[in-house]
């Protein structure tokens, strides 16, 4: 499904959009390619979150075009560009998650089939000891996404880059009444562009009705994309000028499912805005990492592995803690719902520092605080599950959640780690937003 | 994470010989997939398909649980693994043993480098009554778990 295309035309019934997103792809993609895999957008911290932020300010490498764009969308948004939480993370109501890997990006599809199979093998494949395949790419759709600007973020003195992550799950439908009862129209039909996969349905019209409910699958695709300081500096005012003239200067809360994607729905001006600027900042150029989340053990298992390209090289991501060339982690919770039986609960067990190790019972909730402090432990420094199920961990009472900024069924899935990283990113960009826009002179 | 979910019924016994052939039952569906050592893998056994074998080498000697799991209350297929050492033509069994988890496991003291068939089934293949032919049906999980086991505690004769 072309989502990108078929909003653009409905764009043109709307002049007030239409201005808007303009302003949005042009202050997004209109000044620069965005960085791509080999490209140098990485930046060097110089020691804490303010000479970041300094850095953030720095003077755009393309002056001008930015605030051109925006002064010709919305002049008054130049008073008070300051972004919100959900700004920098959106989480996408299910009901309006309807961009795919398809999507025409920058360069190419969003998440291209060929570089999909080089970092996860053919459709269907089997990982590492029969582990399930990576989730089909016709079933996959965005669920979220997230601008980083400074990834992996975090520990004082590591270099970190600008990011744009885009978590994609499988989104199926189920029935929530008897199949008698439902009633032939409100049945959506695969398309032809969207076959069925194993035990699920993929959908290509995410309207659910009465009889079905949306829910997305245990698994997740995230795909990340190298952006330059300005780019995201550029994406991020685009996305307060959208939000705007959508909403004015109505604070939007802390995270959750976007109040404006719920509010509009997929045909919403913010959702079509939304998703023409993702197009116009992601494609294959600039992708440079695919993760995935699958599940298996009948739902008691979780498997975690993703790859790093570069050119045409796919290299598995090195996983913090286990022994080099390692491809993948899991975690096993065992068959006791609310007990944690699995024994051994992480495959290959990584090493772990005393303070981190969330197997000591003892020290399980000081553990699970460190890892979810984005100031102490980033992805280049924990390993992918400790980092994921420290919250379940800390909480074996609960049903095992694994998803950080996703959904868990129907169920929105925001992870204590993600709102402090989006604090902490929310700074440095109003930071870096601030200094590129000073105060207005007094005629 | 140290609780066992289920009773275990572990029988062993010695062959002459032993691997994926055609028994009384059925024909054997060679997955051809290779099992790592906590890492869990889906299936879906069919009347079809007969029974299944996946293949394990063990890279170090030691206990392996090896489990297998099929939905519980699941009538149509009741959890049973046949674990065949091809090196030292041994096979050790279990059928499940509480059909509320619908778990059975069988652990073998591994060498490693030894070639081992994890065969899973239905229980019903052992025990089909007038000649019927296997009729299980439904999803499973299978796994070679390294596990530790406890060793007895040693005591001293009495004088």
């Amino acid at each position: 499904m072309q989502a990108c295309e078929h909003d653009s035309a409905r764009l043109s019934r709307n002049v007030k959009r239409l201005v808007i997103l303009t302003a949005v792809v042009t202050a997004a993609c209109g000044s620069a390619e965005p960085a791509g895999r080999s490209a140098s957008a990485t930046f060097a911290r110089a020691g804490d979150r303010s000479s970041l932020a300094d850095q953030l300010a720095g003077a755009p490498r393309a002056p001008g075009q930015l605030a051109a764009a925006h002064l010709r969308a919305a002049p008054q948004a130049l008073a008070a560009p300051q972004a919100q939480d959900n700004d920098l993370a959106v989480l996408v109501p299910l009901e309006a998650a309807a961009l795919t890997p398809q999507a025409p990006g920058v360069g190419g599809p969003l998440v291209p089939a060929d570089l999909y199979a080089r970092a996860f093998g053919p459709p269907g494949a089997l990982q590492r000891g029969g582990t399930p395949a990576a989730p089909a790419l016709a079933g996959l759709r965005m669920v979220a996404l997230r601008r980083d600007p400074c990834a992996p973020a975090a520990t004082a003195g590591e270099p970190c880059t600008p990011q744009l992550r885009l978590v994609f799950q499988t989104v199926t439908t189920v029935a929530v009444q008897p199949i008698a009862a439902v009633q032939p129209t409100a049945i959506v039909q695969p398309t032809a562009a969207v076959q069925p996969i194993a035990a699920v349905q993929p959908i290509a019209i995410v309207q659910p009705t009465a009889a079905v409910q949306l829910i997305a699958a245990d698994d997740a695709v995230h795909a990340f994309y190298a952006l330059d300081r300005d780019q995201l500096l550029g994406a991020v005012r685009a996305i307060i000028a959208l939000r705007r003239g959508e909403a004015g200067d109505r604070e939007l809360g802390a995270l959750a499912p976007h109040p404006l994607l719920v509010e509009q729905g997929r045909g919403g001006g913010f959702a079509t805005g939304l998703e023409a600027l993702v197009c116009s900042l992601a494609g294959p150029r600039n992708l440079i990492r695919l993760t995935e989340i699958t599940s298996s053990g009948m739902g008691t298992a979780w498997n975690f592995a993703g790859v790093d390209l570069a050119g045409d090289a796919a290299t598995p991501v090195a996983i913090p803690g286990l022994p080099a060339g390692a491809p993948m982690i899991s975690f096993f919770a065992g068959f006791s719902p609310g007990e944690l039986t699995g024994e051994p609960a992480v495959t290959p067990a990584p090493r772990l520092a005393a303070d981190d190790d969330l197997q000591r019972i003892a020290t399980r909730d000081r553990a699970a605080a460190r890892i979810e402090d984005p100031a102490i432990h980033t992805s280049a420094s924990i390993d992918c599950v400790s980092c994921h199920l420290a919250r379940s961990l800390c909480d074996p009472t609960r049903p095992v959640g694994v998803h950080m900024f996703a959904y868990q069924g129907a169920t929105p899935s925001i992870q204590p780690r993600t709102r402090r990283e989006t604090a902490a990113s929310l700074a440095l960009v109003n930071a870096g937003l601030a200094a590129r826009y000073p105060p207005r002179r007094r005629p | 994470m140290t609780a066992r979910l289920a009773v275990v019924i572990v029988c062993v016994a010695r062959l002459a010989s032993a691997g994926p052939a055609q028994d009384a039952i059925d024909n054997p569906t060679d997955t051809q997939l290779t099992l790592v050592a906590g890492l869990w893998h889906d299936d879906d056994l069919t009347p079809a398909t007969g029974w299944h074998v996946y293949h394990f080498t063990p890279e170090a000697d030691g206990p392996i649980a090896f489990q297998m799991r099929a939905a519980p209350g699941n009538r149509d297929l009741w959890s049973y693994l046949r674990i065949v050492d091809r090196s030292a033509h041994d096979q050790g069994w279990a059928g499940v043993g509480d059909r509320k988890t619908n778990l059975c496991e069988v652990i073998v003291e591994v060498v490693r480098g030894h070639h081992y068939d994890v065969i899973t089934t239905s229980q019903q293949s052992a025990v089909l009554p007038r000649g019927k032919r296997q009729t299980a049906r439904g999803r499973y999980t299978v796994a070679a778990l390294p596990v530790h086991l406890a060793e007895p505690a040693t005591t001293s004769a009495a004088p």
